[in-house]
């Protein structure tokens, strides 16, 4: 029987998701506009470094019960550098016309950082590891290309309609096919999907319009608190377990 | 017990890239680093203009509206010109 959780419970998972995710999106929107040198820029770099894993421990201290073991902080380093990296990915091609090169540079460093990660600590052989990384990648870099073209609407908005399109198709093929070739599971893509597409809009309103908070104020404050009542009221969907499963590698 | 060692070095080598990127990009081509013109340095510059050009300081005030005679002798030509028909 499946346990169907209270209010209470969907908020703390919801607070718990995210203070996860935006610690890393704040890292990786860090990174991509480390050339801006400006000290809001360092504090959500700190932010985000103290957020993510203080959101974790909370996490299996508080909801999972699991002890603190070196396993945890073994795949809570995986985890964040494949995150971190795939962020530095997908901000580089959102950003490229701005500085290209730069952008270039990464696109090209982010890749190698998480497909090194991704092939180090791997546990499948190692094609289905490789197709694993690129469904994984795929996934997550169209949920960004949708949400950070939102975020750069305001000053771009024809350029950043292709990458929509393009997420729109990208994330729910790499779940079908991650489901199915990966996984082997049953494809439960309507509801899920669109749970997680809404949470994720939602977490980079607010995390995107946070990040370019000093760069657009007016836009970025509509950001932010359309962005956590579009994620709560999506979170308040997710009847049985945890929202962090959504995009659980 | 090796793989974190690997990973810091590659993060390592990005970050030296990403350092080594930013020198790059504030510096020129040649590696001279990128400096604006003092007010002094332009304005030497200006008044050599005239000696590189050959041109005498007078010369430049002169009304450069008024046609030389040869002008005016090719200005007559075209003005009593025929225009061809068909």
């Amino acid at each position: 029987m499946i346990h169907k959780r209270s209010l209470k419970e969907k908020t703390i998972d919801y607070l718990l998701y995210i203070a996860t995710f935006s610690g890393i999106n704040f890292i990786a929107g860090s990174v991509v506009h480390a050339l801006d040198y400006s000290l809001y820029n360092y504090i959500l770099l700190f932010v985000g470094s103290v957020l993510t894993p203080s959101a974790l421990l909370i996490r299996e201290l508080m909801l999972n019960k699991n002890p603190i073991n070196r396993d945890f902080w073994g795949s809570f380093g995986i985890n964040l550098v494949l995150s971190i990296s795939a962020g530095c990915i997908t901000g580089g091609i959102i950003h490229l016309g701005e500085n290209s090169l730069f952008s270039w540079y990464l696109v090209i460093s982010g890749f190698i950082m998480s497909f090194a990660t991704a092939m180090l600590y791997k546990t499948k052989p190692f094609l289905p590891a490789v197709l694993d990384y690129i469904l994984w990648i795929a996934m997550f870099s169209g949920m960004s290309f949708i949400s950070g073209s939102v975020v750069h609407a305001a000053n771009d908005w024809f350029n950043n309609f292709l990458l929509i399109a393009f997420g729109a198709i990208l994330t729910p093929a790499a779940i079908l096919l991650r489901n199915k070739l990966i996984l082997g599971k049953q494809t439960a893509l309507g509801k899920n999907f669109l749970i997680l597409l809404v949470l994720s809009l939602g977490v980079s309103g607010v995390t995107g319009g946070i990040i370019h908070f000093t760069k657009n104020m007016s836009y970025a404050t509509i950001l932010i608190v359309g962005g956590f009542i579009l994620s709560y009221l999506a979170a308040l969907h997710k009847n049985d377990g945890s929202l962090a499963e959504l995009r659980s590698r | 017990m090796y793989k974190p060692f690997i990973l810091t070095g590659i993060l390592g080598l990005i970050i030296y890239g990403g350092v080594w990127f930013n020198v790059f990009e504030n510096t020129h081509a040649d590696g001279h680093e990128h400096a604006a013109p003092t007010h002094e340095a332009v304005e030497k510059n200006n008044t050599n203009e005239s000696s590189v050009l050959n041109i005498e300081p007078s010369e430049l005030n002169k009304d450069i509206t008024t046609p030389t005679k040869s002008e005016q002798k090719e200005e007559k030509h075209v003005d009593t010109a025929k225009p061809h028909g068909h």
